[in-house]
């Protein structure tokens, strides 16, 4: 939600010609300033990163462990498969036939 | 307009953050995928059936990185999509060809994605699995399909 206040920083843009005319036309057909169109659409991009799953971060943890301890691929995927041959046996399978 | 709302087996979350390049430094299908997710182009649905198993592969795999990744993910519990009932895991049952994976296929349906995202092609893309997500108006896409659907890739 784009934010009322009198305490402003200014910032300064260097963009394409083709975006700062997408733009130009964006901010027309919205009735909104140019301004007032980058100032939401930098709100919403932060909103997004924040409601966004920290997949990068994680990544960036386990890949280098990865390398470091030789793990391949077709290892973890099995790992995936038992885990879930695990969860069903200790988890589902008795309630699910019980039930 | 609305995103797509993407739900991902842990075999693709797998390959998404522990396999992102290969070993030249290009980025492999699950990396390019992963890249998608960050510039915003699908929202990400997860289930605690899915996560529960990615933090058991975490903790046997990687147990340094357990409590981190926990640290990191918790709070977003409140997106995760419940635990399937075994009322729906039961009507799952007769499309799956592995009992094992009835508590993820259930877990998709609860989350209502608009794609089931899955490179595991005969538990997932099976014919009578297919018939199934189309039947809930449901998209069954692999890592290439995805990006397929991006315009990213040519369907072969």
């Amino acid at each position: 939600m784009h934010e009322i206040t009198t305490d402003l920083r200014r910032i300064t843009l260097r963009v394409s010609p083709q975006l700062h005319q997408n733009l130009t036309q964006a901010a027309q057909e919205q009735n909104k300033s140019l301004n007032h169109l980058a100032v939401e659409a930098l709100e919403e991009y932060l909103l997004q990163a924040q409601e966004r799953l920290p997949l990068k971060e994680v990544s960036d943890l386990l890949v280098p462990a990865a390398q470091a301890a030789g793990l391949d691929e077709e290892n973890l995927l099995r790992h995936v498969k038992e885990a879930r041959r695990r969860i069903w046996q200790e988890r589902y399978q008795q309630t699910t036939q019980n039930t | 307009m609305a995103k797509l709302r993407v739900f991902a087996d842990t075999g693709v979350l797998v390959a998404m953050l522990v396999f992102p390049q290969d070993q030249q430094g290009q980025p492999t299908l699950a990396g390019e995928v992963l890249q998608c997710y960050e510039a915003g182009l699908f929202d990400l649905l997860l289930s605690r059936a899915v996560l529960d198993e990615l933090e058991e592969v975490i903790e046997r795999d990687f147990p340094d990185y357990y409590r981190p990744f926990v640290t990191l993910f918790a709070p977003f519990e409140e997106q995760l999509t419940r635990w399937p009932t075994p009322q729906e895991i039961r009507e799952v049952l007769p499309v799956v060809v592995d009992d094992n994976d009835a508590p993820i296929f259930a877990a998709a349906l609860i989350a209502q994605p608009d794609i089931v995202l899955s490179n595991d092609f005969e538990t997932f893309h099976t014919p009578q699995a297919k018939a199934f997500w189309a039947a809930h108006q449901i998209q069954v896409e692999s890592l290439y399909g995805l990006l397929c659907v991006f315009g990213l890739r040519e369907r072969k």
